[in-house]
């Protein structure tokens, strides 16, 4: 089934392709779809296009490197190099790219798969943009949402929002890397994952 | 890659007793071979950014307010976004004041009643079903807070600017000369806004706290160079953050010669001596 689907979405992003896009290009991106791709012809990575337009300051809302609220939560805003200068990471649960197509670069390193030529990359940022599923609002109601803050989730997964092309998104992330005892985390966006708002203890917390 | 040419080049600057140009970075370019690792001048020049886009956050959520406000949002409505507003743009802004120590080109940072006057709407209740002058003064007290907040980034952001062509080893040096004289001249305990609202301590934390980001950036490369003095400083930052837990938290306000903040001096200055010798490692 999987291959199925692979085969029609390789031929559908496979018309919006650079021109000129060869074998190798074709078995790179080929070969991450094989992975990321899910049987609804869609890829397991949530609102990337939504993420991309994320504004930079957002993670300065809510940045408190040192807890001096203390309210028992330190989340830091991590910068990384950039073609024209320091960008801030928020791509990745601990990856640190400020982009997609680095986010990639890291992934394909990480699993030798090379996507070192520019014309691969930007192949694979088109079928990865085109395949990723649109963020969904995460609450049912006011209530859920309520329920939610009340549990202390929107510590992290905070209930402010942000708009892109007239369109509101709520991605539920701060984007800051937190330390939940297993080395830094970057909060994970919820916004593709409604059964995550309605888990109850997701976390298992240090002190 | 990256971190290990760092590496080797950094035992070769500590060896021959100076920090040589190329000595403490090398960039690797190029998006085929993306290190997220940063040279040690993007790491100043994050510093920077972080000032700059810090305050710009806090210009674009007091902006929000503002939108709302000419907009249909109840007052009610209007005020809780308000009070969230406020709280970046107070943290932000404080956070970035090491921007104005004498040298870095910026002449003066914005006038301290224009913030409180914005913390002071966020303060006015109103239970009436017309609530149109509060709503008129919260509006307008976050449009100046806004326009300050908007001139003040452009500000950290053309200081940015002009160390774009800078060196690594001067603009590190120049970072952590800022740093140990922002620490040292105790004007952070300066021109508190915030006192009437019992959030004086929380100003004097962020403004201290603005300057442990800016080291966590630059560590890596002070570390490399010389490690000992490396573990110095972090042990002197511990000491000063839990100086300022225990005496800015509560609601009483700081006295200006009291054991609070005379504390938070001691250990301030202290760390402001070893970043003082950080800076001399790059100084040319």
């Amino acid at each position: 089934m999987r291959r199925a689907v692979l085969s029609v979405s390789l031929a559908l992003w496979g018309a919006s392709a650079p021109l000129g896009a060869g074998d190798a290009t074709s078995a790179a991106v080929e070969q991450c779809l094989s992975c990321h791709l899910q049987d609804d012809g869609q890829i397991d990575i949530v609102g990337i296009q939504a993420l991309t337009a994320l504004p930079s300051e957002w993670q300065f809302l809510f940045e408190d490197e040192f807890d001096l609220d203390g309210d028992g939560i330190a989340g830091r805003i991590r910068f990384v190099s950039g073609d024209e200068g320091p960008m801030i990471a928020k791509f990745g649960k601990s990856l640190a790219a400020a982009r997609f197509a680095d986010f990639a670069l890291i992934a394909g390193a990480a699993h030798d798969i090379d996507l070192s030529e520019p014309m691969t990359l930007a192949t694979l940022e088109a079928a990865f943009e085109a395949r990723s599923p649109k963020p969904q609002w995460p609450f049912s109601d006011a209530t859920a949402q309520a329920r939610f803050e009340a549990r202390g989730c929107a510590g992290c997964h905070v209930t402010q929002t942000f708009q892109m092309e007239g369109q509101t998104y709520m991605p539920l992330s701060d984007f800051l890397l937190h330390d939940l005892g297993d080395g830094l985390r970057r909060t994970a966006p919820l916004w593709g994952c409604p059964s995550c708002v309605t888990d109850a203890a997701p976390h298992s917390l240090p002190d | 890659m990256r971190f290990a040419l760092i590496s080797v080049l950094a035992v070769c600057a500590t060896t021959a007793g100076v920090a040589q140009e190329a000595g403490i970075a090398a960039p690797t370019p190029g998006i085929a071979n993306y290190d997220p690792t940063m040279s040690a001048k993007e790491a100043v020049l994050a510093n920077w950014e972080l000032a700059a886009a810090g305050i710009r956050a806090g210009r674009i959520v007091g902006g929000k307010v503002v939108d709302a406000g000419a907009g249909d949002a109840s007052y009610r409505a209007l005020l809780r976004q308000a009070k969230f507003a406020q709280k970046t743009m107070v943290q932000r802004y404080n956070a970035a004041l090491w921007v104005y120590t004498p040298g870095t080109g910026i002449a003066s940072p914005m006038d301290a009643e224009t913030l409180a006057a914005a913390v002071r709407a966020t303060e006015t209740p109103c239970e009436a079903t017309d609530c149109s002058a509060e709503r008129a003064e919260l509006v307008a007290a976050f449009a100046a807070a806004s326009a300050a907040l908007d001139a003040a980034a452009r500000d950290a952001s053309a200081a940015l600017t002009t160390r774009t062509q800078g060196s690594d080893t001067a603009l590190m040096s120049e970072q952590l000369t800022f740093m140990a004289t922002y620490l040292e001249s105790g004007v952070w305990a300066d021109d508190l806004a915030l006192t009437a609202f019992g959030r004086d301590g929380e100003e004097v934390a962020a403004r201290i706290v603005g300057t442990m980001s800016l080291w966590r950036n630059i560590e890596p490369y002070v570390g490399l160079a010389n490690p000992e003095l490396d573990a110095e400083i972090n042990a002197s930052a511990t000491h000063l953050l839990r100086t300022l837990r225990r005496n800015t938290r509560g609601t009483d306000p700081l006295k200006p010669d009291g054991p609070e903040l005379a504390a938070i001096k001691d250990a301030a200055t202290a760390l402001a001596v070893l970043f003082k010798r950080a800076s001399a490692i790059f100084a040319a």
